[in-house]
């Protein structure tokens, strides 16, 4: 267990760039994950990411400890990622990125299972881009990135009550959208419907 | 209405942020709501399915902030032979390089002294200063000057080529790892068609033997 966030954000604004670095280092995947999550691109996590903390960069000198130095993270990252859907507009194609939303291969598993898991990630994910910008939000951030739900709040900038609304209504559609497809949930694998 | 007041408590619940008050709540109305029963449970599931959406391998994007630390070490070599460099120029230093000796001096071309070379195949080196007497300094030989600037070449290339080396290495693990990933992604989905082609082909040949043996009943 390194040094608090706090302790690095007031090393940092104190002249320490190293302790900068190793905020990046603690975060990145994290960050790069959500984003690779909202926007399912590979190349866009990775551009989006490092806009993330370049921004961090320029802005942590003003950071005053208002947030969690991590949910101002997010914040930026969020931000980010919806100026970028903004510009997509809609999405109506089917990228290479997304092809592989494919859990990375596993060494102990059958040829069946890789092909399930792939199978399973795939229409989690299809099913979870499908959501309401604002329920997709929730849900990463919840059930992927862990925050506990004041957190999501103060990333998001809505009352508590809101997250959790917007949580069950997205899970409550997913759960609908998974059973169409007759993805079962008892073994964790994913089957076609008949 | 009572099951909906208590939503927020299943999600707490569900994601394990329920305070022990409100945890308590919550069982006594589950053990009086089936509904509440189910939809904790379909939930619950729910949340292992989505567990299933893994991230792919992925690569780092953000450079380092802060300068390597060696650049430090080098800004400061730096800083230090501009000092001495400034420190030279201010006490006059200058230096010729002739057919004959070589000729440092500080103070001015005024005091400059030269001694006599010690041979005519070698270039002697002597340093003449206003305020110091004249040193021999036989030792530093312009060849040894030269050596010496050759062996610090040699090992700045000998570094380089250490870096390189290192840098292919990394490089040819990480696509080695890479092909070694797509081979079993492309192997995974070879064996899915193959399997799917043997079970269409399977089922084919069992709907023709159904046939032929149809049409042979049928045939008096």
């Amino acid at each position: 267990m390194g040094p608090l966030d706090e302790e690095l954000v007031a090393a940092f604004q104190g002249g320490d760039v190293a302790a900068f670095d190793t905020l990046v280092h603690r975060w990145e995947r994290k960050i790069q994950g959500a984003i690779y999550r909202i926007l399912r691109s590979d190349d866009e996590a990775r551009d989006l990411c490092q806009e993330t903390f370049l921004k961090a960069f320029r802005g942590l000198g003003n950071f005053r400890g208002q947030a969690q130095f991590s949910s101002w993270l997010y914040q930026i990252a969020l931000n980010l990622c919806r100026d970028r859907m903004r510009r997509r507009k809609t999405r109506t194609w089917v990228s290479l990125d997304e092809m592989g939303d494919a859990a990375p291969a596993d060494r102990g598993a059958s040829v069946l299972e890789l092909v399930e898991n792939r199978d399973l990630s795939r229409r989690v994910a299809a099913a979870i881009s499908a959501l309401p910008d604002e329920q997709r939000e929730a849900i990463i951030l919840k059930e992927y990135e862990g925050r506990t739900f004041p957190e999501i709040a103060e990333i998001l900038d809505v009352p508590v009550s809101t997250v959790k609304t917007r949580l069950y209504r997205g899970l409550d559609q997913l759960r609908r959208r998974l059973e169409q497809q007759g993805v079962r949930g008892s073994s964790g694998a994913a089957a076609a419907a008949p | 209405m009572e099951c909906e007041s208590v939503r927020d408590q299943m999600l707490d619940v569900l994601y394990g942020e329920a305070d022990a008050d409100s945890a308590a709540g919550f069982e006594r109305h589950l053990a009086v709501c089936a509904g509440c029963r189910d939809e904790l449970t379909g939930l619950r599931d729910l949340r292992v399915r989505l567990q299933g959406w893994k991230l792919p391998h992925q690569r780092r994007s953000v450079r380092r902030f802060a300068p390597p630390r060696y650049f430090w070490a080098a800004a400061a070599a730096a800083l230090l032979l501009l000092a001495a460099g400034g420190a030279l120029a201010l006490a006059g230093f200058e230096m010729r390089v002739t057919r004959g000796p070589v000729v440092v001096q500080l103070g001015g071309a005024g005091h400059a002294a030269s001694a006599a070379p010690a041979s005519t195949d070698q270039q002697p080196v002597t340093v003449a200063s206003s305020a110091a007497p004249a040193v021999d300094t036989a030792g530093l030989q312009e060849d040894v000057v030269l050596q010496r600037v050759s062996e610090m070449i040699r090992q700045s290339e000998a570094r380089q080529q250490l870096a390189l080396r290192a840098s292919l290495t990394d490089v040819e693990d990480r696509t080695s790892r890479q092909r070694r990933y797509d081979l079993a992604r492309i192997g995974a989905g070879l064996s899915y068609i193959d399997g799917r082609t043997g079970q269409h082909m399977a089922r084919t040949t069992e709907l023709m033997g159904y046939v032929l043996q149809a049409s042979n009943k049928r045939e008096p």
